[in-house]
């Protein structure tokens, strides 16, 4: 396991916590105080070409998100948690850097005069599926890939407040400061490079607005942090993030929609990412249930000198999945996908560099690929 | 057209009926020194959703679930939280997975709920409809 400095502090914080109190502890109040969590997110997939973040031409039932969830209560405001994570990533190229077993919150939380504070590895409030992205049993497809291996948890504070607004409006606010991890693919004729870079300096928010409506809010959220070393670059530069979310999750059906842009660098060495999905689905019983799902992402790239940028369309994926949950806690899916465009695990034409005057550069023409993933999701 | 009419007002009647039996099949109980003679539905909703931590008086209130079959858990979750059991599950495994919070803890019997209200201060519960519930307070639910 490759615990970072941050990381081993939050553990011996928390592990101190959990000691400190257990010597006032009696057997009874074991049972009340300790919570045992765990899910696993199992599948297999296969894809009728290129792979898509491991899911490849043979097939692979190594496509899995296993996680464990200890809680300790030290009392009714007090508590300390830890989640471990194993992930199967097929032939994913993020393999190489995934650490078999990985600690992805381990944090103190502390309530008071109606705010929760979280110091530690925290889950990170963004967007509607990012801290559950891993428990298939709440998710309707299984992976949202539209929260990409970024931005998952913050090293550092998060706190949180509820406000009541009246006439059953209310306000869910985060604000958060520290650090994270991004996981970093880039694919080239040579091969696929990944790593694990540290983005610093972050501060952030997250905003949910309840309607009256049961089932429907509104989310909005904002980031800006600093890459420590990014690939090509040894400078920092400043990026910033935001999202906007709809989330509509009722009785018989569902309709969300995400937007997010990420924006990176000043003058020329700008960059700029921008995504979406929209997701419909319908829930014929409370175990059976179909979605659909567009999902488009867009990266702008800057050229040296003169050369005009090219705003490319990296990828599109369209999706279906058909899930059966006989229970809250067991969930089966199957899920059809048809993806197009440059994002895959093996490098793919992207540009065609001008040849003569005046010198723009074209996009490739896309590669394409369907793929299938039957999983099974229990949580517990 | 009058058949619909008549099969609707049969649903909307049967419907009613089964609510109101559901609300019969269970009462709700406090810990003696909460100081609480009645609590509102919405009140109790979000007690046990934990998204409400006191009582109106001010008393900090310690909700305890039955297990997930029982019958009593079935008609509560329905008439009190508005939620099958399944539904409730998933909301607590939103919070649970999302690091916000962890469900109340859950008793496997009458006996087992009267005892933890009984020695919880703030302590709230609900028991079958025929439970005996010396030692704590049954609250009226409005």
């Amino acid at each position: 396991m490759n615990f970072s400095t941050i990381s081993r502090t939050s553990f011996a914080a928390v592990a101190s916590a959990v000691l400190f109190n257990a010597a006032s502890v009696g057997a009874q109040d074991w049972t009340d105080r300790v919570s045992l969590h765990g899910s696993l997110n199992t599948s297999y997939g296969k894809s009728d070409g290129l792979g898509v973040f491991g899911v490849n031409k043979d097939g692979t039932s190594d496509y899995r998100a296993m996680t464990l969830l200890v809680g300790y209560k030290l009392d009714n405001n007090d508590r300390v948690v830890i989640q471990l994570l194993n992930r199967g990533l097929g032939d994913a190229p993020q393999k190489s850097i995934e650490p078999e077993i990985q600690p992805i919150w381990a944090f103190y939380e502390k309530k008071a005069a109606g705010y929760t504070v979280k110091l530690g590895r925290n889950p990170l409030p963004r967007g509607i599926f990012n801290e559950v992205r891993f428990v298939g049993t709440l998710l309707p497809f299984f992976r949202e890939s539209f929260y990409g291996e970024t931005l998952e948890n913050i090293d550092g504070v998060v706190v949180s407040r509820s406000f009541d607004l009246g006439h059953d409006w209310g306000l869910d606010a985060h604000v958060m400061g520290g650090a994270f991890s991004v996981k970093y693919t880039l694919p080239s004729p040579t091969g696929t490079t990944v790593a694990s870079l540290r983005a610093i300096n972050s501060a952030a928010s997250q905003l949910w607005l309840r309607t009256p409506i049961e089932g429907l809010r509104v989310g909005t959220f904002w980031n800006r942090f600093q890459m420590a070393g990014a690939i090509g670059d040894t400078s920092e530069s400043t990026t910033k993030a935001r999202m906007v979310s709809v989330d509509g999750d009722f009785s018989r059906f569902v309709a969300r929609a995400e937007w997010q842009n990420f924006y990176a660098g000043k003058g020329h060495s700008e960059t700029a990412f921008r995504s979406w999905y929209a997701q419909g689905g319908v829930k014929f019983t409370e175990k059976v249930a179909v979605f659909g799902e567009y999902n488009t992402a867009r990266n702008l790239i800057h050229f040296p000198s003169s050369i005009p940028d090219l705003d490319l369309n990296l990828s599109n994926d369209f999706a279906g999945a058909v899930n059966y949950a006989p229970s809250a806690n067991v969930k089966f899916k199957v899920e059809l996908h048809q993806a197009d465009g440059y994002s895959f695990d093996t490098s793919v034409p992207t540009i065609i560099p001008p040849s003569a005057p005046p010198f723009v550069m074209k996009a490739a023409p896309r590669s394409k690929a369907n793929y299938g993933i039957a999983s099974v999701a229990v949580s517990f | 057209m009058r058949k619909f009419i008549i099969a609707l007002c049969a649903t909307v009647a049967l419907t009613s009926a089964a609510r109101s039996a559901a609300a019969q099949e269970y009462k709700m109980i406090v810990n003696s020194g909460a100081g609480v003679a009645e609590i509102s539905v919405d009140q109790a909703s979000k007690i046990f959703l934990k998204q409400s931590d006191k009582f109106a008086n001010g008393t900090a209130a310690s909700p305890v679930y039955q297990a997930k079959a029982s019958p009593v858990r079935i008609a509560f979750d329905k008439a009190v939280l508005g939620k099958s059991v399944a539904a409730v599950e998933t909301f607590w495994q939103q919070q649970i997975f999302s690091g916000k919070d962890v469900p109340p803890p859950s008793k496997g019997s009458d006996d087992d709920v009267i005892a933890y209200v009984k020695a919880t201060p703030g302590g709230i519960g609900y028991v079958s409809a025929s439970a005996s519930v010396a030692g704590v307070k049954i609250v009226a639910v409005k």
